[in-house]
């Protein structure tokens, strides 16, 4: 798989929409050089059926954001959304992942 | 029902002022008068006793009592919270006072009435009677005695030297007695006239002066604080005669120019600007006296009274909604060239043809205007010239200038004579004090650019500091700060983003909250909704301690629960209605407490709960700890510091220096505050400790709060805290995040501002007073040493609650504090039902109590069909807006009109630029962002049409640039106040007894431009959208069928003038704008061909003739204009004209049910004409506190067909959406409306709910004490917290009674209760409004006729009648039947 591949850390938070907003702010003031948020999604879990997007509310929903960072920058995003776990509800998968351009996630992402 | 004091006083004054114009006329006529007066000989001197009028005197005179009439007449209708009679009293002893003091013929006679009047102004800031007012009055009352002690000093020092103190003689008497003598008397009038006119030193008093009601400051403004100007007219000859004391007066002045100009420039609120201006103004009035031009310096007493009272009443309108309209170019330096010498030309001229008095005036006089003119053209000059006129500007600029000079030039020529003798210096002084006065002026201007550029940053900090209270709560340290304790050890990504998350979590106990350039009602407890509404109060309340929750229940006079209703709502728990009724408060004005229990028990209760919660409630911070102990001001002075900080670090419209661009609120103020902080605090050491601290704010947090040593399970209580000590920045930082991606308003910048002050100035007090270093077990060990109990308070409190509890339920004393295992289960049961439990038995009982009506009604239509038998003439599409209801009923009274009920931006969410706006503004509910954007174009064949109407308004514009520029730049307002005061006089005074013709006499009220709504730019609306949009908007209200030949589209929008809430009247659901775009932009898309054919196919015919036009409901003036008129084609004129002529009638109708139903709006009018004139005078007066009611009094949500509610009287109370479900089978357009317009009107009824149950918490206040700060919210008084939520008269009326009554938000929907169920389950935000109790809902179903209600656990139960508790249902206003 690592044909010219460098291996990075990738992280899938499901929040709700009105969390995404932390969640983003975190992952990027830890150093991720950017993201990917996916709303209206729908599902099934501990709070029971989520309907996926609605018409005239972009708030009311669920989001998933994306981010891929340096193995050395994970400890930050981790331990921030392990306590925001412990009174909001998500789920968060962390993977590896390849990346062929390595040098977009290891630029300093606050210069 | 008014009180009719002020009408009396306003009377009186009319009188007055009738009496000092004759009296003026007289006196210019005839010359100086004494009235019948008494000669006084005594102490070797002698002195007249009586009235003295000459026509300076009767001018002043004139100016006090005209202004005076003013500010009655303003106060009539925006003082209510304040008692009439007390205002009315102590204005018209100042009147009195002052009166006296400008008409004394002599010293003494002077002597007391300046005391008096100030006493009088002392009274009159404390008109309001707060806590605040109190403590503002007293240290006025305290600088301006020490001013008057010079000034009785005066008094005793002329009376030895001069032999007679009248007026008439002080020419003659000042030429025998000596140099010596003559400067020391006049010295001291000096420092008292500077006293009283908050010269420097003795400034400091103004400033705390906005404590007091907006028509107090400008009775201040206007006609005390020029009590310098009024001594040196009145006793000119004694000054003229000293020119020691004269070159005094400048050099006191010239700097009280420059500092209070550059504490101007960086004040953030208006009426702080506005203070601070009035000094620099006196300052400047002091240089004219003491240059020796007397009659400048009259002519700038009278023109800044009028001016800057009229600039405070009209102090609501610095927050400027809607999308800018043309921006402000900046002249560039061509631009001022020529300004600078047109404005030379002009003067030249005037000086050549003969500009009077002497030298000196003209100099000084023609000088101003030079400066005055050159700024008021730069603008002009430099404005874009493809729209708007700037060369007839120019010319108008000019004119008016000329003609102001020419009016001065006539007035110096009036007072010439009574301002003798005039005043020679020698040519060396003349040219030092002339490069002296032009060296401070340049010296200012030079400050000024390189403070507005960002440099000068020890200036900027202490003048920003100077809006802070005069040294009255230092901590009073007497001690140095030391660097944190912790080593710096970088701080790790796992604890600072550990932190973050706790941040998050605390800020919860705080909502963002809208801007007021864009109001949306949103929920305080937004953040919470997770959680069951009792909870998130306990939450909130222990965060904010200042949370009283009793007016979540009756409060006194309201209809009191009965037993059985609070029966039926504590349920299982009735054993505990005792307890209720044992802590009811039935008058939250009184301090009545519930009656006290035992000592006995309470001691007994103490026990219990050391045993059983032996945990003391809440935490407190370090800071509040070493308060109690050292008895310092620690928090009380960092939450001040603080919020100055925030509000000089949002703000972008009021001050003129700005902070560190682009930089989050930590590394502002890390860069802005610290200069200069170590002697302001009195913490020498703060500024490098501060500095030691790291750059991010997360890190700063997490370094802090280990500082202090709080533990990790405490932290977030200790957080949330310290952010409910600033809850509105709180609110507006939140805001920023969520709605502008401001990263540098993240809660943690602010939380690190004040846990830096916190930890670092108690850590200090702690040191040297407690001996230990500032961290919380320490700190709590030192207290415990002190025998000092910390949390004793809250045990006190605790203990009470219980005591009243159990006394209540029979339980005695021993038993209390025994407990044994049944006991203390009897006791977790009580201390379960606290403050907030109970709150939310009454409040859910009062809520079951009026809506058993309703819900009775709606069951008793169930069998209705869905549409009306016969076909419509004309279709009506309204807001949901509760206000809709009034004018939907009595439009289908008028026969042939069906109407629905459908989200004010109809389903089409875009960004919206005007014709002529430089940005633009969304258009929507703020749950969406739009992604299409619709410009405004010129109608067919009206290009010209509408480029003379943009032309007009890029004049308008431009003459506010050119306003703008002469208020704001260093030098220019000093001139611009005594030539435009008399017009603004005029202004002020039409205002404010003619409203209505004042106001459609100003400029730029919004012009009707002949224009179409573009869809078709880049960012516009494609034929897909447009079809999926129409498509979705017509299933959502259910109108798929028989048209008819007229659908109205009628958004709604408010019009109000001078009220910074004016966009809380606005439609909700367009993001707090009007509603006449999205109105226009469907009916657009509606009428489009190639929409219909599309919609054709896909099952929605739309009839070739029928036509959509847009509508406006204008709330506040019940009136509707059809939008666009002139582009409906012929065809349909005639229905056009009928449609209009209902709307007449309807709207009258409406108007007058709006004073019959809601109280206190004045007396009622006859019929609907009247009413209808009586809004248009409410709409446009600028004193008018309550020109609406606006969503007062919102109950229920109802979506169903329009038939189901039509035969019933909702009395404005109901949002009211059109759906039918049997053509929505699958629940998609039910899905839309739970989803998005119920959560609008959840939001609205919980800001109503929470401002009227806890107004002080969670509203803003008296309108009539707000201070508009940044253009976006207000304070209440000179500093503090930012203002949230609606203002006491939003939801009080005049008497102190609830017009909204807290009540939350019933949703009525007919449709199967097994479909809104299965939708309420999918959507987490559904499920948690009825979980938790912030909204109930109930399903009427369309087949069987069943109400069914969804209970909190989540089930359902069928709704029977008579189910409330058996109590017979009471014929509330709400629900009678309507005469068909």
């Amino acid at each position: 798989m690592n044909d010219g591949l460098a291996p990075m850390v990738k992280i899938e938070v499901v929040v709700n929409a009105s969390d995404t907003a932390f969640v983003e702010a975190l992952v990027r003031a830890e150093g991720a050089t950017g993201f990917t948020a996916v709303e209206g999604l729908t599902g099934f879990g501990h709070g029971g059926r989520h309907q996926g997007r609605l018409v005239f509310n972009e708030t009311g929903g669920q989001s998933l954001v994306i981010t891929v960072l340096p193995e050395d920058r994970l400890d930050g995003v981790v331990a921030g959304l392990r306590a925001f776990f412990e009174t909001h509800p998500g789920v968060m998968f962390v993977s590896q992942t390849w990346v062929s351009r390595p040098e977009y996630f290891t630029r300093d992402a606050n210069p | 029902m008014v009180d009719s004091s002020l009408r009396g006083v306003i009377r009186l004054l009319t009188l007055l002022l009738a009496g000092a114009v004759a009296a003026v006329a007289w006196v210019f006529a005839d010359g100086p008068r004494v009235t019948p007066s008494v000669r006084v000989d005594a102490l070797g001197t002698s002195a007249t006793i009586g009235l003295g009028i000459d026509r300076v005197s009767v001018l002043l005179l004139l100016l006090v009592v005209f202004l005076a009439l003013v500010a009655a007449g303003f106060g009539e209708r925006q003082l209510d919270l304040v008692p009439a009679r007390r205002f009315a009293a102590r204005l018209l002893g100042c009147v009195a006072a002052l009166a006296v003091t400008v008409t004394a013929p002599s010293l003494p006679v002077l002597a007391v009435g300046w005391t008096a009047s100030a006493l009088a102004v002392v009274a009159l800031v404390d008109v309001a009677g707060t806590p605040a007012s109190r403590s503002a009055a007293g240290l006025v009352r305290r600088r301006l005695l020490v001013g008057d002690a010079f000034l009785w000093a005066g008094l005793v020092a002329a009376a030895a030297v001069f032999t007679d103190l009248d007026r008439a003689a002080v020419g003659r008497v000042v030429a025998d007695a000596s140099d010596g003598a003559v400067l020391v008397v006049a010295a001291l009038l000096v420092v008292a006239g500077a006293a009283r006119s908050a010269l420097v030193p003795f400034h400091r008093w103004l400033p705390e002066t906005t404590a007091a009601p907006t028509p107090v400051s400008a009775q201040l403004h206007g006609g005390f604080v020029n009590g310098l100007g009024v001594l040196g007219v009145l006793w000119w000859p004694l000054f003229a005669a000293s020119a020691p004391a004269r070159v005094g007066l400048i050099a006191v002045g010239v700097v009280t120019a420059l500092v209070t100009t550059a504490q101007m420039r960086a004040r953030a609120d208006i009426k702080g600007r506005l203070v601070s201006s009035t000094s620099a103004q006196m300052g400047y009035m002091a240089i004219e006296l003491g240059v020796g031009v007397p009659g400048a310096a009259l002519l700038h007493l009278l023109g800044h009274g009028c001016y800057k009272a009229t600039l405070f009443l009209g102090s609501g309108s610095a927050v400027r909604p809607g999308a800018r309209a043309h921006a402000h170019r900046t002249p560039g330096p061509v631009a001022w060239a020529f300004a600078a010498l047109l404005a030379l030309a002009l003067v030249s001229a005037a000086a050549a043809l003969g500009f009077p008095a002497s030298g000196l005036a003209a100099v000084v006089l023609l000088g101003a205007a030079w400066v005055t003119v050159t700024a008021a053209l730069a603008p002009v000059l430099g404005s874009d010239r493809t729209a708007g006129h700037p060369a007839v500007l120019t010319v108008g600029v000019l004119a008016l200038a000329a003609l102001a000079l020419a009016l001065i030039a006539g007035f110096e020529d009036v007072v010439a004579a009574s301002l003798e003798p005039g005043v020679t210096w020698s040519t060396g002084v003349a040219i030092t004090l002339g490069a002296l006065i032009v060296g401070a002026a340049l010296l200012g201007v030079v400050l000024d650019r390189a403070a507005r550029r960002g440099g000068l940053p020890r200036l900027h900090a202490w003048a920003r500091r100077a809006a802070l209270p005069p040294r009255l709560d230092r901590p009073g340290l007497g001690s140095s700060v030391e660097p944190l304790s912790r080593p710096t050890a970088p701080v790790s990504p796992g604890e600072r983003a550990e932190t973050r998350a706790r941040v998050e979590e605390a800020a919860r106990v705080v909502a963002p909250t809208y801007p007021l350039t864009a109001f949306v009602a949103s929920n305080p407890l937004a953040r919470l909704e997770s959680l069951p509404v009792e909870e998130a109060l306990r939450r909130v309340g222990a965060a904010r301690g200042d949370l009283d929750l009793t007016g979540f229940g009756p409060l006194h006079g309201e209809e009191p629960c009965t037993d059985a209703a609070l029966r039926a709502v504590l349920g299982e728990r009735f054993a505990l209605l005792p307890v209720l009724r044992a802590h009811e408060n039935t008058d939250p004005r009184s301090d009545a407490r519930p009656e006290v229990p035992d000592p006995v028990m309470v001691d007994a209760a103490r026990v219990a709960l050391a045993r059983v919660r032996p945990e003391p409630p809440g935490v407190a911070t370090v800071g509040e700890l070493v308060d109690r102990a050292c008895g310092t001001a620690v928090i009380d002075r960092t939450t001040n510091e603080t919020a100055l900080w925030c509000a000089a670090w949002a703000d972008a419209e009021i001050s003129a220096w700005p902070l560190p661009a682009g930089a989050g609120l930590w590394a502002a103020w890390r860069a802005a505050a610290l200069p200069g902080s170590d002697r302001a605090l009195g913490a020498p050491g703060f500024a490098a400790a501060v500095a030691a601290l790291p750059a991010r704010a997360d890190e700063a947090v997490a370094v802090l709060l280990d500082a202090m040593a709080i533990p990790a399970a405490d932290q977030v209580d200790v957080l949330a805290r310290s952010l409910g000590r600033l809850p509105g920045w709180a609110a507006h930082l939140g805001w920023r995040v969520a709605q502008r991606h401001d990263d540098g308003a993240q809660p943690a910048e602010l939380l690190a501002v004040l846990l830096a002050y916190e930890a670092l100035l108690a850590d200090a007090v702690a040191r040297r007073w407690l001996g230990c270093p500032g961290q919380l077990p320490a700190v709590r060990g030192a207290l415990g040493a002190r025998g000092i109990d910390a949390a004793a308070d809250a045990r006190s409190a605790a203990a009470l609650d219980l005591a009243v509890g159990a006394a209540a339920l029979g339980i005695d004393a021993d038993h209390l504090a025994a407990g044994g295992v049944e006991g203390d289960a009897r006791i977790e049961e009580l201390l379960a039902f606290d403050a907030a439990a109970r709150a939310m038995v009454w409040a859910r009982a009062a809520e079951e109590r009026d809506r058993t009506p309703l819900l009775h009604s709606v069951v008793a239509q169930a069998g209705t069909p869905t549409r009306p038998r016969t076909r419509a003439e004309v279709q009506v599409v309204c807001c949901i807006d509760v206000r809709s209801e009034r004018l939907r009923r009595n439009l289908e009274a008028t026969g042939g009109v069906e109407t629905f009920g459908f989200a004010g931006f109809f389903g089409v969410p875009f960004h919206y630029v005007p014709a002529g706006a430089s940005d633009g503004i969304d258009q929507c509910p703020v749950l969406v962002s739009p992604r299409n954007t619709v410009g405004e174009s010129a109608a067919a064949g009206a290009d010209r049409a509408l480029a003379a109407v943009l032309g007009r308004r890029a004049d308008g514009a431009t003459i506010r640039g050119s306003g703008h520029a002469v208020e704001t730049e260093p030098l220019a307002p000093f001139a611009l106040a005594e030539s435009l005061g008399a017009f603004m006089a005029v202004g002020a005074a039409a205002r404010t007894f003619a409203p209505a013709t004042a106001t459609a006499l100003l400029p730029g009220r919004r012009d009707a431009a002949p224009s179409r709504v573009d869809l078709d730019g880049t960012a516009g609306f494609t034929l897909d959208e447009r079809t999926y949009l129409a498509e979705a908007a017509l299933r959502t209200f259910g109108l798929t069928r028989d048209f008819a030949p007229l659908v109205l589209l009628c958004g709604h929008d408010a019009s109000t003038v001078n009220n910074p809430y004016g966009t809380a009247y606005r439609c909700g659901a367009c993001g707090g704008q009007g509603g006449a775009p999205n109105a226009r932009v469907l009916a657009a898309i509606a009428n489009d061909d190639a929409v219909r054919a599309r919609l054709a196919e896909r099952g929605i015919p739309i009839p070739a003739d029928t036509r959509f036009v847009a509508a406006l409901h204008d709330t506040t003036l019940d009136r509707v204009t059809i939008i666009d008129r002139d582009a409906v084609p012929d065809a349909w004129s005639d229905v056009l004209a009928t449609t209009e002529r209902r709307l007449a009638v309807a709207t009258e109708a409406t108007a007058h049910e709006r004073w019959i139903r809601r109280p206190g709006l004045e007396r009622v009018p006859r019929d609907g004409r009247a009413a209808l004139r009586a809004a248009a005078r409410r709409s446009a007066d600028w004193a008018q506190v309550r020109p609406e009611w606006g969503l007062a009094g919102n109950l229920a949500f109802v979506a169903a067909p329009r038939t189901l509610t039509a035969p019933l009287d909702l009395d404005g109370r109901v949002f009211l959406h059109s759906y039918e479900w049997e053509h929505d089978r699958e629940g998609a357009a039910l899905e839309v409306i739970l989803t998005a317009p119920l959560v609008v009107a959840e939001w609205i009824n919980t800001q109503y709910w929470c401002s009227a149950a806890a107004p002080e918490a969670f509203g803003a206040g008296d309108k009539a004490l707000h201070n508009v700060v940044g253009g976006f919210g207000v304070l209440t008084g000179p500093r503090g917290d930012l203002r949230v939520g609606l203002p006491r008269q939003g939801v009080f009326a005049a008497d102190g009674t609830r017009v909204h009554q807290p009540r939350r938000l019933l949703a009525v929907v007919r449709a199967p209760r097994a479909l809104v169920d299965a939708i309420v389950q999918r959507t987490p935000v559904l499920t948690q409004f009825v979980d938790h109790g912030w909204l109930d809902l109930a399903t009427l179903d369309p087949e069987t006729g069943v109400l069914e209600r969804r209970t909190t656990a989540g089930g359902w139960e069928a709704w029977a009648a008579g189910a409330a508790g058996g109590e017979d249902v009471p014929t509330a206003p709400l629900l009678t039947e309507v005469p068909t």
